[in-house]
């Protein structure tokens, strides 16, 4: 569970970096598809990390869960 | 969708001089021109003089732009000296639209001051600037910000729902200190997890919006690296809880820990931020977001979603207290 999180997180961390990394003042892609249609699409990659987070989360209680009914089906 | 109100993005030419007649060009955001039709009105507005002057005629290419011609007024103004005059649009459909310090006149010579020809002014112009709104229902238009505005019902209820679980958290540690209750110290240890989870997911969006309306994806604002510190702190609860054995000395030091924790989170989240000028809204002195930032359009929909998020919050925390219960008692048995 804990090496997953770590995998994840260094995915995310490799992602952030990788596009900080374009220049910022030449407008690359990822500048001009979130700029496009009056920046709507901030409010939609907000909006999917919120939920990717919500549910990522959920995910990980119910794997916990799962195992405590494994544990209660031993006993 | 509610749409978002209307607005000016650009006008073009950007300078202009004393004197002249200009024919600019005027990109619209969410406008309706053409529907408007002939209702369409324009000034050219210079706010350090109170000066107003009128469009003499406007013609319509699309929704989205106009050209409008002006007479740009005849100030005195010195060689190397240049005003800005802001470019006003009203119609029908959709009210006012303004775009601020749009063109800079300057002065092409030194003694220019020409009178300025009074059939200039032609029968359908209007010195006073019409003050009305849209007809309809909208988000208010911000430039930098356009439809990521949005956000305000993601990446605010975050936090409120953070702020509330925490407290939780605090009322059950300091129950925990007055029974002695295992019990209430589940309680405030699920209640600081799944506060600070609320709170991570508050820091990536608030950084994803960031990015794409200040410039960067951490700016060195007080607010934003108030709330970073606030979850390092409650991060270090977690580690101090995992580093006694001992069931009662951890729910004890780390109810103690937690209180300390609260009063740093008041002061870098609700004290410093108000104390101090910064990009975030709601600082400075001024305690939320104030009539320009929120109008009732979004209050309308903020304080459901507030609400939402917040039970939304509640039941993970729930769901949170009740296996751990579960997990204690297979535990003990």
């Amino acid at each position: 569970m804990i090496k997953k999180i770590i995998l994840s997180l260094t995915f995310i961390l490799a992602l952030i970096i990788n596009i900080s990394a374009q220049p910022m003042n030449s407008a690359s892609g990822l500048e001009q598809t979130m700029v496009s249609g009056g920046k709507i699409y901030v409010a939609i990659a907000v909006l999917s990390v919120i939920l990717v987070g919500i549910f990522f989360y959920l995910f990980s209680i119910d794997a916990k869960l799962r195992k405590l009914e494994d544990k209660a089906k031993q006993d | 969708m509610v749409p978002l109100g209307s607005g000016i993005v650009a006008v073009n030419p950007k300078v202009a001089s004393v004197s002249d007649t200009i024919s600019v060009d005027i990109k619209g955001y969410n406008t309706h021109f053409q529907e408007a039709g002939s209702s369409i009105k324009a000034w050219l507005k210079i706010d350090t003089l109170k000066l107003i002057s009128c469009a003499t005629s406007v013609s319509v290419a699309n929704d989205q732009s106009i050209t409008a011609k002006f007479h740009v007024p005849s100030i005195k103004l010195s060689k190397n000296d240049y005003l800005f005059a802001d470019v006003v649009v009203n119609d029908s459909k959709d009210g006012n639209v303004m775009l601020d310090e749009a063109i800079r006149i300057t002065n092409k010579s030194d003694d220019t001051l020409a009178a300025m020809s009074s059939s200039a002014a032609s029968s359908n112009c209007i010195d006073d600037i019409k003050n009305t709104k849209a007809t309809y229902l909208h988000f208010p238009y911000r430039s930098i910000l356009y439809e990521s505005i949005r956000n305000l019902y993601f990446h605010v209820p975050m936090w409120f729902t953070m702020m509330l679980i925490i407290t939780i958290s605090l009322v059950y540690s300091i129950k925990y200190l007055r029974t002695f209750n295992l019990n209430d110290d589940i309680i405030a240890v699920e209640a600081s997890k799944v506060g600070i989870f609320f709170g991570v997911l508050g820091l990536i969006t608030g950084s994803i919006w960031a990015r794409f309306t200040w410039g960067a994806w951490w700016v060195n604002d007080v607010k934003v690296n108030g709330a970073a510190v606030t979850l390092l702190i409650y991060f270090a609860y977690l580690i101090l809880r995992n580093s006694i054995d001992d069931e009662q000395k951890r729910a004890r030091i780390a109810a103690v820990y937690s209180i300390i924790a609260f009063t740093m989170l008041v002061l870098f989240l609700i004290i410093f931020p108000r104390m101090n000028d910064s990009l975030h809204p709601g600082n400075g002195g001024n305690p939320g977001f104030n009539k320009y930032d929120l109008d009732s359009s979004m209050r309308m929909v903020f304080y459901p979603a507030v609400i939402g998020w917040c039970l939304l919050g509640m039941w993970i925390l729930n769901i949170r207290i009740r296996m751990n219960r579960i997990t204690k008692y297979f535990f003990e048995k």
